[in-house]
């Protein structure tokens, strides 16, 4: 009796250890996820933000997303109409080469618009901070997006 | 009649045990041989225990004694806070990464998700 008495004890301390364990250092991580808005707060963490410069980048932010929304909506439209026109042709006519043409136009622009406001946020943060910003953002976004994968690249060494 | 000749024999048995003389000697070694085949045969039946008895009984030797039993507690708490510890950097870097690509996602919607 005292056997399984102490037994059940060493289970119990275990499952209790970690369970408070795993709570407490999960909960800076859970309090991040339950901001507002928890991709700047985590922005802020990451990148050591004062409460000024946390202050201005989120107006940079929120200034940013509407042209974001138009940006993308043009981006649709001119998608869905490159789709129709593909649905109907057999062959690279002159509309789909234009539809294609502004596609990538918008999309270029998209990329001009993004830039900037990486560079912008980049300047409000401390510079060492920034610079680290703007190569992680750069990786994240247009040199990752731009990149082949090794599946392709193995592909066009083969031929 | 029968209680005289069973009264003999055991006379007669005694007289013939104490003129019997053995004149050979043990071999040498004899003796070791035999406490080492006793001491085989309580090793084999050692062995053939199944695992939980001998587990069963070095565990109750364990809590027998309060301060084994405490660091036999305490050893269990140590190992569930390593392994708690473990699992939480694990979440923690997950929610790092998911609002990391959460970040990029708003500000480039077209943007793959990279994993």
């Amino acid at each position: 009796m005292k056997r399984h008495l102490i037994l059940m004890c060493g289970l119990l301390a275990c499952l209790l250890a970690y369970g408070g364990v795993y709570y407490a250092s999960t909960k800076p991580a859970r309090a991040l996820e339950d901001r507002p808005q928890p991709e700047l707060a985590w922005l802020k963490q990451e990148f050591n933000l004062s409460e000024s410069e946390f202050k201005r980048i989120s107006d940079l932010h929120e200034a940013y997303l509407p042209k974001c929304r138009e940006m993308c909506m043009k981006i649709n439209a001119k998608n869905s109409e490159l789709r129709q026109l593909l649905e109907s042709s057999t062959n690279v006519t002159g509309h789909v080469q234009a539809a294609l043409n502004e596609s990538a136009r918008l999309r270029a622009q998209c990329q001009a618009q993004m830039l900037d406001h990486f560079f912008e946020v980049s300047r409000t943060m401390a510079p060492e901070q920034g610079k680290r910003y703007l190569t992680w953002v750069r990786a994240k976004t247009l040199q990752g997006n731009g990149g082949m994968n090794h599946g392709d690249e193995t592909h066009h060494g083969s031929h | 009649m029968n209680d005289a000749s069973e009264h003999k024999r055991p006379d007669n048995l005694s007289r013939v045990l104490k003129e019997w003389r053995a004149d050979t000697s043990l071999p040498p070694g004899f003796q070791a041989a035999v406490w080492g085949r006793i001491d085989a045969s309580k090793g084999r039946e050692a062995v053939s225990q199944p695992l939980w008895h001998v587990l069963s009984a070095w565990f109750n030797q364990l809590v027998a004694r309060p301060q084994l039993a405490v660091a036999y507690i305490v050893f269990f708490a140590m190992i569930g806070m390593t392994a708690g510890w473990a699992q939480g950097q694990k979440e923690v870097a997950r929610v790092q990464d998911d609002l990391a690509q959460r970040y990029v996602q708003t500000l480039d919607p077209y943007q793959v998700p990279q994993r």
